[in-house]
C-alpha cells in the first residue's frame, strides 16, 4: 500500500479532526423532545429520535451523556442543534454547556422555556438555518491517513482470522481502529491483552483500542460513532440484519452466506467464505472510498438506526 | 350536573372497543424501523413506530418486549397491524397479535432481500388494511368498556394538590360507570404503597402490591442504586418537590378513592373492571407504552413542568397543575387544573370536567398532542442478566 493510496479527503473541523461526512445534527436530550427534534430537522438535518434522557440511575446516566456528547463531537458532525425539555434527568442545559466547549456550532432550545413544543419547532427551524448555511460552506480537503478512525462492529461473535487481518491492514495504512467486541475471544493473539480498553462511547485513542461488553450490533455501531469513528465497518454475523447509524457511514459486510442471500440488497459486500487476507484488502479499500464520500448501502436506503447500550433499566 | 352518558361512539373490534381507528406498522427490531417508516409513508394514514430493541430470541428481556409489542398491536384503537421483522422467526409477534383476534399481516426483510423490496411488497397490503379500516364507522360503545391510563410526568409541588386529585375524581367517575383505570409507576409508589394497599379489594391484592414495590427497591439496591437519591428528577426539585415520598403521596392521588381490584404485570391486560395497578417504570414513555399495550384506549397525563407527551395510537389528555405553565404551554396542555389553586373551581369541578372531556376525546375530539402528531414510543427492558 502506498502513501498516496492511503490519503483521504474530508471536512476539516476547528479542532483539527476531519469528517467523512458533513452532517448537521438535531439532538434531543430526552425522549420527550424527540418529536420536536424530528420536526425541526425535517429534510435539512439529521435528528436522532431516541428513548432516553430521563429516569437513569448511577453510571447509566453518565454513560448516556457521554454518548450524546460523543455523537455531537464526532468529526462527521459540523454542528448540533440541541433540544431540551427542562425537567429531564440528563439536563439539556448541562449538555449544552458541555457541547459549547467543542468549538463547533451549537444552538440550544428548551421546550419548557420556549412556551411548548410548537414554539420550540418554530424557533428551532430558524436556528437551524444558520447551522445548515454554515455547514454548507465547508468542503472536502486532503487529510493525512492518521486523521481516520475506523470503528469495527462485530456483534456477539467474531471471526478472529478476519479481525486480525483487518486490524493489521488498517494500522499499516496509518489509520486508527476501535474494535467493539462482546468479549475477548480466547484464540486471539497475546497482543490483544495489552490493547487499550475504551468505555462505551468514550473517545477512541490513536492506534488500536477495544471496547467490550456489548453484544448488539446496532448498539456497538452507535457506541463506535460516539467514540469518534468516522466510518464503521460492520462484520454482520449470521441471522443479523445490516443497519446504519445516524452520523457515521456503516460498511456492512456479510460473514454468512445464507444471511447475505436473504438480505443482499442491504449489504455492501459478501465476505462469506472469502480468504481473510484478500477480504480485508477489499474491505479497507472500500472503507477508504466510503470515507472520501462513496455512499454505503445503509446511506443509500436512508438507514440511520440509533440503539443505545444501557447499563441499568429505566426507573 | 347532568348525568354522564353511558354510551360513547366508538369502534367495535373482535378484541374490544376502540376510540380511534389506526393502521399500525410495527417493527419487531431496530433493523426493521426504516422499512416500517417507509411502508407507513407509502400508505397514509398508517402510523409507524420505531424503537431500539436489537435483542436476540434468547435475550432475557425478549418475552417482555414481545408481550409489549404484541399488546400494543392488539390495542383496540388499532384496526389492523402490519408487523415488519428481520427474519421469519420474528413472526412470533404477529402470532401473538393474531391470538388476540386482531387483524395482522407479517413481512420479514429476509424474505425479500432487504428493505427496499420489502417496502414494495408491503405497501400495497398496508394500503388495503388502511382502506378496510376507513370503511368502519363509530357505533355506540358502553363507557364501561373504557380503560384509562393514569400518568403524571414532570410533576411539581402543585401536582399533588390540583391536577392529580382532580384526575382521581375523574378516575372514580369512570370506575363508578363500570370502567377501568390503571395506575402505574412503581418508582412513584415508593413511600405511599401502604396507602394504596389498604384500599385493596382483597388482602392478597394489597400484599402483591407491597411485594411489587419491595421487589423493585431490592432490585435497585442490588445494582448499588439508592432510588431515594435519584428521584425526584431535577425538574421535580426545581418545581418544589423535596423527596420521593412527597412525590409518591401526590402521584397516587391520580387513583382517586376506588378500591384496588388487581395488580398487573407490565403490558398485561386487565381481566376485570375497576382500578388496577400495573408494575411499570416511572419513565413516562415506557410506562405509557406498557399501559397502551395493556389495552388502555385513553391516557390522562398530569404535568406541572410541561411535558408534551403523546402516544402513537391512544389519545393522551394533558392536565396542567398550575395556570402559569398551562398558559405558557397552551399548545401542549388540554386542561388547566390551576383553577383549583386560585379558588375558582373545586377539585370535584375539575375532575368532572376531565371526565367529560375524556368522553369527548373517546368520541373523536382530538387532544392537543394528537393534533401535533406527538407519537412517543419506547420499549421497557429490565436488563436482568444482560451483559
Amino acid at each position: 500500500m502506498t502513501g498516496i493510496a492511503s490519503s483521504v479527503a474530508g471536512f476539516r473541523r476547528p479542532d483539527g479532526t476531519v469528517g467523512a461526512r458533513n452532517h448537521v445534527l438535531v439532538l434531543p436530550s430526552v425522549v420527550c423532545a424527540g418529536m420536536a427534534a424530528s420536526a425541526i430537522a425535517g429534510d435539512d438535518a439529521i435528528a436522532i429520535v431516541h428513548q432516553h434522557g430521563c429516569d437513569h440511575v448511577g453510571e447509566d446516566a453518565a454513560q448516556t451523556s457521554r454518548v450524546f456528547l460523543g455523537l455531537a463531537g464526532n468529526p462527521n458532525v459540523a454542528s448540533t442543534l440541541l433540544v431540551g425539555l427542562g425537567c429531564e434527568t440528563i439536563q439539556g442545559r448541562e449538555l449544552y454547556a458541555d457541547l459549547s466547549a467543542l468549538a463547533k456550532g451549537v444552538e440550544y432550545f428548551e421546550i419548557q422555556a420556549c412556551g411548548g413544543s410548537a414554539q420550540t419547532v418554530v424557533s428551532g427551524r430558524s436556528g437551524l438555518e444558520d447551522l445548515v448555511a454554515g455547514a454548507s460552506r465547508i468542503g472536502r480537503s486532503p487529510a493525512p491517513p492518521d486523521a481516520v478512525v475506523y470503528g469495527l462492529a462485530t456483534g456477539p461473535r467474531v471471526q478472529t482470522e478476519l479481525l486480525e487481518a483487518l486490524t493489521e491492514r488498517i494500522l499499516a495504512g496509518g489509520a486508527s481502529l476501535l474494535v467493539a467486541l462482546r468479549d475477548l475471544p480466547p484464540d486471539l493473539g497475546n497482543r490483544w491483552r495489552a490493547v487499550p480498553v475504551v468505555e462505551y462511547g468514550a473517545a477512541a485513542p490513536a492506534g488500536l483500542a477495544v471496547t467490550f461488553g456489548v453484544s448488539s450490533l446496532s448498539e456497538q455501531q452507535t457506541g463506535l460513532a460516539a467514540s469518534g469513528a468516522q466510518v464503521v465497518i460492520s462484520l454482520v454475523p449470521a441471522r443479523h440484519a445490516p443497519t446504519g447509524t445516524p452520523i457515521s457511514p456503516v460498511l456492512s459486510v456479510a460473514t454468512d452466506r445464507l444471511t447475505y442471500e436473504a438480505l443482499h440488497d442491504d449489504f455492501d459486500l459478501d465476505g462469506s467464505g472469502a480468504d481473510a487476507g484478500a477480504l480485508s484488502e477489499r474491505i479497507v479499500g472500500l472503507a477508504r472510498e466510503v470515507f472520501n464520500g462513496r455512499p454505503t448501502a445503509a446511506e443509500r436506503r436512508g438507514a440511520q438506526e440509533f440503539a443505545l447500550h444501557r447499563l441499568t433499566r429505566s426507573t | 350536573m347532568v348525568a354522564a352518558p353511558t354510551l360513547v361512539p366508538g369502534y367495535r373490534r373482535p378484541n374490544g372497543w376502540g376510540v380511534r381507528n389506526h393502521t399500525l406498522i410495527l417493527p419487531t427490531h431496530t433493523g426493521a424501523n426504516l422499512a416500517a417508516k417507509l411502508i407507513a409513508a407509502a400508505a397514509p394514514p398508517a402510523i409507524a413506530v420505531a424503537h431500539e430493541w436489537d435483542g436476540e430470541p434468547n435475550d432475557p428481556d425478549a418475552p417482555r418486549v414481545e408481550r409489549t409489542l404484541a399488546g400494543f398491536g392488539a390495542n383496540p384503537n388499532v384496526a389492523a397491524v402490519l408487523v415488519v421483522g428481520l427474519f421469519d422467526s420474528d413472526r412470533r409477534v404477529a402470532e401473538l397479535i393474531a391470538a388476540r383476534s386482531q387483524r395482522v399481516e407479517f413481512f420479514a426483510l429476509a424474505d425479500y432481500g432487504g428493505v427496499e423490496a420489502t417496502v414494495r411488497a408491503a405497501a400495497p397490503i398496508s394500503a388495503l388494511l388502511a382502506a378496510a379500516a376507513a370503511t368502519q364507522s363509530r357505533v355506540p360503545v358502553p363507557v364501561s368498556e373504557i380503560i384509562l391510563g393514569l400518568e403524571c410526568g414532570g410533576s411539581d409541588s402543585w401536582s399533588g394538590v390540583s391536577a392529580n386529585p382532580a384526575l382521581g375524581v375523574a378516575s372514580d367517575l369512570l370506575v363508578e360507570a363500570g370502567g377501568t383505570s390503571i395506575l402505574g409507576e412503581t418508582t412513584e409508589l415508593i413511600g405511599a404503597e401502604h396507602l394504596l394497599a389498604a384500599r385493596a379489594a382483597e388482602p392478597a391484592i394489597g400484599e402483591r402490591l407491597i411485594g411489587v414495590v419491595h421487589a423493585f427497591e431490592t432490585e435497585l439496591a442490588a445494582l448499588g442504586v439508592d432510588i431515594r437519591g435519584a428521584n425526584p428528577a431535577p425538574g421535580n426539585i426545581e418545581g418544589g418537590l423535596t423527596t420521593i415520598e412527597e412525590k409518591s403521596l401526590g402521584a397516587i392521588k391520580k387513583a382517586g378513592t376506588a378500591p384496588l381490584v388487581d395488580v398487573l404485570e407490565f403490558a398485561q391486560r386487565p381481566s376485570r373492571p375497576g382500578l388496577q395497578y400495573m408494575d411499570t417504570p416511572g419513565h413516562d414513555i415506557e410506562q405509557m407504552v406498557g399501559m397502551v399495550a395493556g389495552g388502555c384506549q385513553l391516557v390522562a397525563f398530569t404535568t406541572g413542568r410541561g411535558t408534551p407527551t403523546g402516544s402513537p395510537i391512544a389519545p393522551c389528555l394533558k392536565i396542567g397543575s398550575n395556570s402559569a405553565m398551562a398558559s405558557h404551554q397552551a399548545g401542549d396542555i388540554d386542561i388547566d387544573a390551576g383553577s383549583i389553586l386560585d379558588g375558582t373551581e373545586t377539585v370535584t369541578d375539575v375532575g368532572r370536567r376531565i371526565f367529560e372531556r375524556l368522553l369527548e376525546v373517546a368520541s373523536g375530539r382530538p387532544t392537543l398532542s394528537e393534533l401535533r402528531g406527538q407519537r412517543d414510543f419506547a420499549i421497557s427492558r429490565t436488563l436482568h442478566g444482560v451483559g
